[in-house]
């Protein structure tokens, strides 16, 4: 028996076990399955059954170490069982598309423009976040494999990467999280409201980290995009803000919803792949976060829209 | 069949019955009596039953005590008391007494004692939006009055966005029903961390409904509710109440999977109900047709209401609801400016619809709903006078859960079971001790069903990683879990399997059906678009094809557009006087025969097949009249399955012997397979649903319908005529499990062939007709006779050939044809 004959069984009795149902097209002629060797619930159990020994037999591939070598090709270290930190930082003058980014720490003081921050904004009280992950759906399901968070310093803005390398590496990659969050920080995402927070909150419940990121302060960019700009762009996604507000254009980057193949391919066969475009992809998301920031102060509001 | 009943015909002399006190059941039974006792043809009633009950146990918070006697309770009934005691010694427990038991008491008692005496909150499941909003109206009645502060919160797909998270931080006690938790509170349960943290209580209201496929799936979604429990320190109790079945402790315990006490002997008082049964006057005795069902019900509904009786109407179909409130709204409701009388309340509707359905109904303010099984639960209507059922509901459980919704509060009560037409009503009707004698049936569940457990395991898998040594069901985990992870769903990483893929699982799995997505029917009348009602997966095909008529509240739409894929159908109004009933054939091919027996001419055998619906068409049926004024073609996706059967085939030459032509031999596979499938429904304590049925050669090539005349005619797939002489002929009857994968009916059927096939000849054969009718090889119209034999003695020569001699052909044909 071959494993293709038991998935074709199994996808034939019902929809696949790993794909959302999808309706057969209006007028799809009815495709009868060729004769042959069929099976019982029970007989499917027991080849099943074959299948699981065969998967035992065969050795599972073992990869040295592979943290170490993928901890160096992306340019980090491991530190934690399965979890990789990469660190990077960018001088003020920086110049992310037209913004230096030393016009983010001119924002001193302010709480203006579209931010509608209600305290004056310490530039060095700010953590940039944003997270790659399994998928879009969330729920308990949905991880957070990758998390990056951005800061100001004296040196200039510091970037610093978590990469799960595997599952165990996910209560590092929190706690790295807990410790990098000053006291008084205040957290700015886009669209972190209704993403990245309630998914980090929920991986943090699951693993009795409650509250890791409750009541923190929270700047949502997005929100502040549409305050300032819904009538003008003709959409309000970070893409659209980066070439209409930032004149960037980012040159070979790999689109967010390759992120969690390419994460998937890691796990499954210990190859990095394009890991390091995951990360360069998140880096620049950051970076768009925080150059977005002072150019959103910046605009005059009138009638809750900017005026140019 | 229908088309020699008239409404002008009086067939009841409605003028002469009315009875003279108003509002009286007994007048209008003994009136009923009186005037058509050949018509009654069972009469059985049940004596008013005095109450039994017991003091409030001393245990019981003083605040409680004080909140029932606010309500006018001191004293419990004997089963409350009982389920009390059993729950706050923290047992498991079943209460399974007849509708309008004070059932619910059961549960709120223990649920706020534990409430005030430690905070612990509760889960409440119900299986409708419906019943959800009605049990927190009786709590909320009781938390006011004894100002106990609880808070009930309704947790479903009505629930706004911005009020779920005060549900999950506020609400001692959530209200929700299997769906939601399967779908948005399991795979979101961090968010919902502190309820599972002091959650103590499952309450599993109506349990009999979780039968088959529902059930089964039911038990997967408790197996993730314990898992997730367990996972935040806790094991909830459960307490679970049913109507009246044959197995309630079994079904409670399969369905939890842990001890379960039960409590079945009812402590609450009855008034004394009358129930008849009814038998439609025979209109052709020739063919022994008798009068519709339809208008029969539609005459006693009208003298009922005329008698000043509040009466509910169940029917068996929604085009049965609709074209019945017609039928009564042609009376009552004429004038548009005064409040409807009648109402019809099915699935379909729009919640806020409902809702107001139900206050209108418990108000007093309606004389007449007209219902499906909608209405079979407990949703809180208030006191009815007069139940009737529009034919037999398929269940003995559920005829005495339906004549339960009238005689509510120790009123006396009249049910009438009208009879319909087909096999087993008119099986019933000649043998009505089968109905007041015989036990209900058995509630049965397969949780570990593998296509259903796999459905669940995909889902527990989502919300939290498995551990090696856990148990999810009695298959070898690892062995699933393994299956996953080579399709790349879950990732393996030491002992433990995590979620990687991109989808969310529980969204792909529909507890109630197996394919998913409701279609909206969208009234699109002068540019508008405005949203009329629903329609589930598996009625969509049937009901929403192009140029079908849509009923809604008994006013016709046409459907204009069907988008299968968006799951939406365009309507718009229309003065039709006719309505659409679909045709659908199916195809069937074996994949595989697990044991044959192979008798002198026939085998049968049980296996694996792979089955293809499709609706090929449809009629349009002129009202009362019911004409068949045109047909249309359907052009729709087909509905594909691999699942378990068993089929009889017969030897070519055998059947050559038999019969003077091959269409005469199917008519006789029609006519057996119509026999066939009643028989084994009974035999297998399923409902006819749950079993399909087939005549084809067994390899997909043709099949066999009836025509507009009731015979046998082959059909390619396509819907395209054959001619059964042109083509290989080896007929297979097939009996198939009508679930992708099975539910494990097919294997015992084969054990039973020789009862069936008994059975089904008995049936035939003591049928009054003359020349077949739906009570027997199913609806027969023309020609008495083809090719010499009758439909009748057609199916009865097939069968004596299924049973496995030839000598008993020539009985069954008496023309002796060779």
């Amino acid at each position: 028996m071959d494993y293709i004959e038991l998935r074709r069984r199994l996808a034939q009795t019902a929809p696949a076990p790993w794909s959302e149902p999808a309706p057969s097209p209006p007028g799809s002629s009815a495709s009868l399955p060729g004769q042959g060797r069929s099976q019982s619930t029970l007989d499917l159990l027991r080849r099943l059954e074959q299948v699981r020994r065969r998967g035992e037999q065969r050795p599972r591939p073992v990869f040295p170490s592979p943290e170490v070598s993928l901890a160096e090709r992306l340019g980090g270290k491991e530190v934690a069982p399965g979890l990789v930190e990469v660190v990077r930082v960018h001088p003020l003058a920086y110049r992310h598309g037209a913004v230096p980014l030393r016009r983010l720490a001119q924002v001193d003081g302010d709480r203006g423009g579209a931010l509608r921050h209600p305290h004056p904004i310490d530039p060095h009280k700010l953590l940039f976040l944003d997270t790659e992950t399994t998928g879009l759906a969330g729920g308990a399901g949905t991880v957070a494999f990758l998390l990056g968070v951005a800061r100001l310093t004296d040196a200039g803005l510091e970037l610093r990467q978590w990469l799960m390398t595997a599952f165990a590496g996910e209560v590092a990659l929190l706690d790295r999280l807990a410790a990098a969050l000053g006291e008084e920080d205040c957290l700015v995402s886009f669209n972190g409201k209704s993403f990245d927070i309630p998914l980090l909150d929920t991986r943090a419940r699951l693993h009795g980290r409650d509250g890791l990121l409750r009541g923190r302060p929270h700047l949502d960019l997005l929100h502040a995009l549409r305050r300032a700009h819904r009538r003008r762009l003709p959409d309000c996604r970070l893409k659209t803000a980066e070439t209409e507000l930032l004149e960037l254009r980012r040159a070979d980057d790999l689109p967010g919803e390759f992120a969690p193949g390419v994460w998937r391919d890691w796990l499954r066969t210990g190859r990095a792949g394009r890991l390091n475009e995951v990360l360069a992809h998140n880096r620049d998301d950051l970076l768009s976060t925080a150059a977005l920031l002072p150019v959103l102060a910046r605009e005059e509001m009138r009638w809750g829209m900017a005026v140019r | 069949m229908e088309a020699w009943s008239r409404p002008e015909l009086d067939l009841l002399g409605e003028a002469d019955a009315d009875p003279r006190r108003a509002g009286d059941t007994a007048a209008l039974a003994a009136a009923l009596k009186r005037k058509y006792p050949a018509r009654i043809v069972a009469e059985f009633t049940q004596p008013a039953r005095p109450a039994r009950t017991a003091p409030l146990p001393a245990g019981l918070d003083p605040r409680i005590a004080a909140a029932l006697a606010g309500r006018g309770i001191r004293r419990l009934y004997s089963h409350q008391a009982l389920a009390l005691e059993l729950a706050l010694a923290g047992r498991h427990v079943v209460v399974a007494t007849p509708t309008a038991s004070g059932k619910s008491l059961c549960y709120h008692l223990p649920v706020l004692q534990g409430l005030l005496a430690d905070g612990a909150r509760a889960l409440y499941l119900f299986p409708t939006k419906a019943l959800a909003q009605d049990q927190v109206a009786e709590l909320l009645e009781l938390n006011k009055a004894g100002g106990l502060g609880a808070r009930a919160m309704t947790f479903d797909g009505d629930t706004p966005a911005d009020a779920r998270k005060a549900v999950r931080e506020q609400g001692d006690i959530v209200v929700s029903n299997p769906d939601m938790l399967h779908q948005g509170i399991l795979p979101h349960h961090p968010r919902w961390a502190s309820f599972f943290e002091t959650l103590r209580y499952v309450v599993i209201d109506e349990l009999h409904g979780y039968r088959g496929v529902f059930g089964s799936h039911m038990a997967n979604v408790i197996r993730r509710l314990k898992r997730i429990s367990r996972f935040y320190g806790r094991e909830p109790q459960f307490i679970l109440c049913s109507a009246t079945i044959a197995n309630p402790k079994e079904l409670a315990e399969a369905l939890i999977g842990a001890p379960v006490e039960a409590v079945t002997e009812s402590g609450a008082p009855q008034g004394p109900r009358t129930v008849l049964v009814w038998n439609p006057p025979v209109v052709n005795p020739d063919l022994n047709l008798r009068a519709s069902a339809r208008s029969q019900t539609a005459r006693l509904a009208r003298l009922a209401v005329k008698a000043g009786l509040s009466t509910i109407v169940f029917a068996n179909a929604r085009l049965t609801v609709e074209v019945l409130t017609k039928y009564l709204k042609d009376v009552f409701d004429r004038d548009p400016r005064r409040p409807a009388r009648v109402a019809a309340y099915r699935g379909g509707y729009l919640p806020g619809e409902r809702r107001e359905k139900e206050k209108r109904m418990r108000a007093g303010n309606l004389d007449c709903v007209v219902t499906t099984s909608a209405l079979e639960l407990g949703v809180d209507i208030g006191a009815l006078d007069v139940c009737l059922l529009n034919g037999y509901p398929g269940s003995i459980a559920a005829t005495w859960q339906r004549l339960g919704r009238a005689g509510r509060r120790n009123k006396p009560s009249l049910g009438v079971l009208v009879a319909g037409s087909d096999l087993l009503d008119q099986f019933l009707a000649r043998h009505p001790d089968f109905l007041f004698g015989a036990s209900p049936e058995h509630a049965r569940i397969d949780p570990d069903q593998l296509l259903i457990l796999m459905d669940h395991l995909r889902c527990a898998a989502f919300e939290l990683p498995f551990r090696a040594g856990e148990v999810f069901g009695p298959h070898s985990l690892q062995t699933l879990l393994g299956y996953l992870e080579e399709h790349g769903v879950l990732h393996r990483e030491g002992d433990s399997w995590h979620w990687i893929a991109d989808s969310y699982p529980a969204h792909a799995v529909s507890l109630r059906s197996v394919a998913d997505g409701n279609f909206t029917v969208i009234d699109v009348t002068d540019g508008k678009q405005d949203i009329l009602g629903e329609v589930d997966y598996g009625a969509a095909a049937l009901t929403l094809y192009e140029g079908a008529i849509y009923l809604h509240q008994a006013r016709p739409w046409q459907v204009e557009r069907l988008d299968w894929t968006g799951r939406k159908a365009f309507v718009t109004r229309t003065r039709a006087d006719y309505y659409t009933d679909a045709i659908d054939t199916t195809r069937l091919k074996v994949l595989d025969s697990f044991q044959q027996d192979r008798g002198a001419a026939a085998t049968c055998a049980h296996g694996e097949v792979h089955v293809v619906r499709r609706v090929a068409g449809y009629k349009k049926i002129r009202y009362y009249s019911h004409e068949n004024v045109g047909y249309g073609n359907v052009n729709l996706p087909d509905q594909e399955m691999h699942t378990t059967a068993l089929w009889w085939s017969l030897d070519e030459a055998a059947l050559e012997r038999a019969f003077a032509s091959r269409q005469a031999a199917l008519d006789g596979f029609l006519g057996a397979a119509h026999a066939l499938h009643h028989v084994a429904a009974l035999a297998s304590m399923s409902e006819l649903r749950d079993l399909g049925r087939a005549v084809g050669d067994g390899t997909a090539g043709w099949s066999a319908v009836q025509d507009a005349g009731g015979r046998g005619s082959l059909r390619t797939l396509e819907g395209a005529a054959l001619d059964p002489d042109a083509q290989r002929f080896r007929p297979t009857l097939t009996l198939y499990d009508n679930y992708p994968g099975g539910m494990g009916l097919a294997a015992p059927l084969f054990d039973q062939r020789s009862d069936l096939v008994a059975r089904a000849h008995d049936l035939v054969a003591d049928c009054p007709c003359q020349s077949g009718c739906p009570a027997c090889v199913g609806p027969v119209l023309g020609e008495a006779e083809r090719f010499g034999l009758t439909a009748k003695q057609a199916a009865l020569a097939l069968l004596a050939m299924l049973a496995g001699g030839h000598q008993s052909n020539s009985e069954a044909n008496p023309h002796g044809l060779h």
